[in-house]
Parts: structure tokens; sequence; C-alpha cells
């Protein structure tokens, strides 16, 4: 029997792609944490960079990835792909985004235990949170705990994954030539 | 529907109702940790502005998300939800929903700004409104790439059924 000449061609690596696209917007979203943490250390109240504008921008990667992705050539995408793409692209940019604030922690030893103190002079003073609470949080922000810290950093790299997931696949529809199988 | 697509169009659904669920945060479950401590609200932390008078708040705690983006996780799963009677009703054969998807995120975007410049306060129910709107518009776009729609044919393939291709 003849062996079928007919190959599939081979797709180009998509590494490129996801590392660019997390690395950018994991340095986006990890510098927008620094500065949101110094907003809250150097003013004493409660406040979150990302009130200026950069909610949601951390679900972009995937968008991103799929853009950068299409600039390699011409072929066919897949949603599956473009979802695994969208997905690791996420991962990768909640990775360095965790990367990036740990590694400041070393280069500005003071960056930590300010944010700290400035939490929990926050908590002792707002007359919102109730009483009964306030010892809970200040014990919580001392030591989180281990499950604590394991599901906050995990649920944060799985929802930025999904959340990128899907602008993966969006990406496909906005920037894929042709999508004619999954 | 290929097996391929099926389990892709089975994961998303999971993953969305699983965001969904954790964007509603520990009021719903009525957790005893304070809210601003739970892990869901340090899994948005850095998704999510979550003002909590931004907020939709349930069971005493505010959502871990902002009432828009718990609109925009909602809509897209109660489009996913829709995506077999999309495609039944054949809806992305008019190619409307990409238009209304670019009106949807301007009248968004207007809704942002204007409120940031001040010229309107939008509301709990307005973000809300506009967040799910935007979600299921989105998860709209996908109505042809799962769920094959059936053309009878006309002219020299009269009689025959065709499954429609993306």
């Amino acid at each position: 029997m003849e062996e079928s000449q007919y190959q599939t061609p081979s797709l180009p690596s998509y590494w490129n792609s996801v590392i660019l696209a997390g690395a950018i917007f994991g340095l986006i979203s990890g510098i927008g944490q620094l500065v949101g943490g110094y907003v809250v250390i150097s003013t004493g109240g409660q406040s979150n960079i990302l009130n200026f504008g950069l909610c949601l921008v951390g679900a972009f990667a995937g968008l991103t990835a799929l853009w950068h992705y299409n600039q390699l050539g011409d072929f066919n995408m897949t949603l599956g792909r473009g979802a695994l793409i969208g997905f690791l692209a996420g991962v990768g940019a909640a990775i360095v985004s965790m990367g990036v604030v740990s590694i400041w922690k070393f280069i500005d030893p003071s960056y930590g235990p300010a944010l700290m103190e400035t939490q929990i002079s926050i908590i002792e003073n707002d007359p919102n949170i109730p009483e009964g609470w306030k010892q809970t949080m200040i014990d919580a922000t001392y030591d989180p705990g281990l499950m604590m810290t394991i599901l906050s950093s995990v649920g944060g790299i799985v929802l930025n994954g999904v959340l990128n997931l899907l602008t993966g696949m969006l990406g496909v529809k906005v920037f894929g030539k042709t999508e004619k199988e999954f | 529907m290929p097996r391929d697509s099926i389990n892709l169009y089975v994961l998303v659904l999971i993953s969305v109702l699983g965001v969904v669920l954790v964007g509603l945060g520990g009021g719903l479950w009525g957790q005893q940790m304070p809210w601003q401590w739970q892990w869901q609200h340090q899994a948005f932390e850095h998704l999510c502005h979550q003002l909590p008078d931004r907020s939709i708040w349930m069971g005493g705690q505010p959502m871990a998300v902002c009432s828009r983006c718990i609109g925009i996780y909602g809509g897209f799963a109660v489009g996913w939800l829709l995506l077999p009677f999309a495609a039944y009703f054949n809806l992305s054969k008019y190619g409307q929903i990409p238009k209304f998807a670019l009106i949807i995120i301007a009248i968004n975007a207007i809704d942002i700004v204007g409120n940031i410049l001040g010229f309107w306060q939008n509301t709990l129910v307005s973000r809300l409104a506009l967040g799910s709107l935007l979600g299921m518009i989105i998860a709209l776009l996908f109505s042809s790439n799962f769920f094959g729609s059936i053309i009878k044919s006309m002219g020299n393939h009269h009689g025959r059924i065709t499954i429609s291709d993306t």
C-alpha cells in the first residue's frame, strides 16, 4: 500500500507569543500592583492602582498573544489552539506578576513591612469594619496561613489563565484568517 | 459536532461557571473571614478594582469582583449556554453579531469615560446591565463555531442537507 504523500503543514511554535504576552502583561500587572502599594503607603489610604483604568487589563494577554502568533505566518487558526495559547499566556502573566512583586521585595526590603503596617493602620482606623473582625484581619495580615496563600496564588493563576483562554479564543475570531477545525 | 469541539465547549462552560462562582465571593457561602482576606478576593486582586461601593453585596459581603465584571462573566456564561439556540436560529448568518459587539464595547467605554469625567454617575444596575450585554454578545460571537447549522440546500443540491461550515 502506498503511503499518503499528504502531510499536515506544521504550525509555528507558539511559545514566543506566549512568553512575550505573558511578560508584557505580567510586568504591567506587577508594576501596577507595586505602584498601588506605594500609593497606599504614602497616602495611608486604601487604594488600588487598578482603579485608574487598568481593571481587566490582565485579561488581554491572550488576545495579545494571538495577535503576535498571527503575525508569524499564513495558517489556519483553530479555537482550541487559541484557547491553549491564551491560557498559557494568562498563566505566564500571573506568574511574572507575582515574580516581579517578589523580586522587588528583595530590592526594596522596606516595601513589604511598610505596606503591612499601613494596611494594619487602615484596618484599625476604619469605622466600617466591625470591631470583632479587626483582630482577625490584623492576624491574617501578619500571617495569612499556608492554605490561604496557596488558594489565593493558585486561584489567581488559574483565573488569569481561564480569562485569557477566553480572550485567546476571541483572538482567533478577531485575528484568525480561517477556522476550519478545532 | 466534532468531539474536539464538544470538549472545548464543555471546558469553557465549566471554566466560566467556575469564574462566576468564585466572582460571587464568600457571601454566597456565608464565609466568616472578613471579605478582604477571603481567597476569592485575593484571587481576583489583579483583575478587578473590587471597590465595595461599586460591587453588588450578597450575604452582607461585597462580591469578589465589581458589578460590571460579574456582569461580563455572568453574561458570558448565559451567552455560552445559549450557543446551541443561537446556532439553531442561525444568528451568525445575518452577520450582525460583530457589529453589535462593537456597539456594546463602545457603549461600555463611553459609560466608563463619562463616569470618570463626571458627565454622569453610573449605577450598580447600569454597570451590571452593560457588563452582562458585553459578556453575552462576546459569547454569541462563537455561535457558528460549536453547533453546525443545518441548511436545506436549494438548486442543484436540492434535497441535500448540509452542515454549515465556519
